[in-house]
Parts: structure tokens; C-alpha cells; sequence
């Protein structure tokens, strides 16, 4: 492409800042962290009943 | 009685680590939350990071590369470092919140630290590790950057050698003793409290007080 090298990496769209570049892909993947996140924290663990331990 | 270092390390490790604090068959309550579980989601990615590594590197590029069988091997490693890190920062996100340090227990926090580092420059001799075009381009790109703390001097991103060792040996190996360092501390100190609820506080003291 007009004799100069581009990278092989397409991660795809992405925002550029001064020293960050921020795709789509890393976006969602924080999104997914967050709401991994909050589920974790939110539902309820299921109590191990009939169990020997008190 | 003589001194004797079998006895003494015997008598250290009981102290410090008895076998029901090694391998515990119950747990506090508020143990009883998904939360707890992002650690050992983190150790599962490790396995199979390990065991899908170990089949990369019997066969080799060639083979990683060309064959079906290769390709499957190369996704689940690639996607086992995908889980392994996605677990890792959720299980910061979860000590970080709780203060997880607290009661003596720093030298687990530093230890994930350690861990979350080591495990970055495993990740970067990784992609340097892949052998195709991706893992050129990344080795070129990143000389500079690495040459300018230094550390270039002794690791040498563009010695595929050096990075390849350092990624199916060296690393894993560092990895796996501050693991076992990390989850005999957390053995040892047994699972950090839940962090003071002022209200619940206020509620126990006024019922005690009532009675
Ligand atoms: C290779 C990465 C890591 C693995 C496999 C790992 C694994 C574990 C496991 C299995 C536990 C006990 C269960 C739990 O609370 O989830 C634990 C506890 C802990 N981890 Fe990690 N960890 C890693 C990285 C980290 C990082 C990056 C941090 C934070 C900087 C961290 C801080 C802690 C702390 C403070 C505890 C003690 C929690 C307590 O006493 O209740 N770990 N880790």
C-alpha cells in the first residue's frame, strides 16, 4: 500500500489518543469485565443445603 | 534435644501451615459469593495455558501453523491467555475492593502484583513466540520502546531465542512459584474479612444491648 508497511495486526477500528489506542475489542472486553463484575457480586450464591457443616 | 534442621522445618511447617488450613473442608459464610471464585477461574486458564502450551511446543510451528489440529491448539492457547487475564483483573478488581491486604496479608497483594507483571511479560514473549508475520512486526515495532528503559541490553526482543525460552520456560516456571507462594499465603492467613459495616455494627450493638 503506496510502498509503505502496515502493520498485520487488524484489531479494527479504534480510537487514537496521544498514548493510548482504544478498539472497539478493548472496549467490550472491559464492558464484559464490568458486567462480569457486578453479576459476580449481584446473584446469589446457592446455599449448600443438607450439608454435615452447621 | 539437638538441634536438627528436618525437625525444626517440620515443626515450622506444622506451625505455620497445618494441614487443615492447607486443605480446609469449610469456609467462613461470606466466603459464600461468586466473587471468591475469580482466583481459581484465574489458576484454571493457567492449566490449560499450560497443557495446550506443552502440545504447541512437541509439535512445533510447522505444525501450529498448517495443520487443523495445530490451529485448535494454537486458539485454545491463545484463548486460555484471554480467559487467564480477564479472570486475573477481575480477582484485582475484587481484592482491590474488599482490601484485601488488610491483617497481614500484603504479601499476597504484592505477590498478585508480581504475578500480574510477570504474567504481562509472559504475554509479550508469547505473541514474540507466534513465528508469522504478527511476531515480526511486534519485535521490530518494540525494540525501541524496550531499548529505551535499557532493558534491551540483556532482553533482546529481536533474539527469538532468548524470547521463546524465556516464554515456554522461564516465565511459566516463575509464574507457577509465586502462585504456589500466593495460595499458601492465602492458606495461611485464611479468607480476608469482609469489610466493617458500619450500619450492621450499629444494629449488633444496640440488640446486645437490649438483651
Ligand atoms: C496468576 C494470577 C493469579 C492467580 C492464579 C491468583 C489466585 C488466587 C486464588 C485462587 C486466591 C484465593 C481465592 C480468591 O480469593 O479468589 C487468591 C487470593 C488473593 N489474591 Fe490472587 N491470584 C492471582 C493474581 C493476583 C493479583 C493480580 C492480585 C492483586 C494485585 C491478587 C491478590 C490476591 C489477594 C490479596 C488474595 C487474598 C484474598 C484473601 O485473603 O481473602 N492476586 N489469589
Amino acid at each position: 500500500m503506496n510502498g509503505h508497511l502496515t502493520p498485520p495486526i487488524h484489531a479494527g477500528w479504534a480510537w487514537q489518543f496521544s498514548w493510548l489506542n482504544l478498539s472497539a475489542a478493548d472496549l467490550i472486553v472491559v464492558g464484559l469485565m464490568v458486567v462480569v463484575f457486578v453479576l459476580a457480586i449481584v446473584i446469589p450464591f446457592p446455599d449448600h443445603k443438607g450439608g454435615d457443616d452447621e | 534435644m539437638k538441634k536438627n534442621m528436618t525437625r525444626s522445618l517440620r515443626l515450622w511447617v506444622q506451625n505455620t501451615l497445618p494441614m487443615e488450613n492447607l486443605l480446609p473442608d469449610s469456609m467462613p459464610s461470606y466466603v459464600d459469593s461468586y466473587v471468591y471464585l475469580f482466583g481459581i477461574l484465574t489458576v484454571a486458564a493457567l492449566v490449560w495455558l499450560i497443557i495446550t502450551g506443552t502440545v504447541l511446543a512437541i509439535f512445533g510451528p510447522e505444525w501450529w501453523h498448517v495443520s487443523p489440529v495445530g490451529h485448535f491448539f494454537n486458539s485454545m492457547h491463545f484463548w486460555s491467555v484471554q480467559a487467564f487475564f480477564f479472570f486475573m483483573v477481575l480477582h484485582l478488581w475484587a481484592q482491590f475492593m474488599m482490601a484485601a491486604w488488610r491483617g497481614g496479608r500484603h504479601w499476597t497483594w504484592i505477590g498478585g502484583w508480581l504475578l500480574f507483571l510477570v504474567s504481562i511479560v509472559a504475554g509479550l514473549t508469547g505473541y514474540l513466540s507466534q513465528n508469522n508475520f504478527d511476531s515480526q512486526w511486534i519485535g521490530v515495532q518494540g525494540k525501541d520502546a524496550i531499548n529505551s528503559t535499557g532493558i534491551g541490553g540483556f532482553f533482546n526482543i529481536l533474539n527469538f531465542g532468548q524470547m521463546y525460552g524465556l516464554h515456554i520456560f522461564v516465565l511459566p516456571m516463575v509464574i507457577i512459584v509465586l502462585l504456589a507462594i500466593h495460595l499458601m499465603l492465602v492458606r495461611m492467613h485464611g479468607v480476608v474479612e469482609p469489610l466493617p459495616n458500619g450500619k450492621e455494627e450499629v444494629d449488633n450493638g444496640e440488640k446486645v444491648a437490649e438483651q
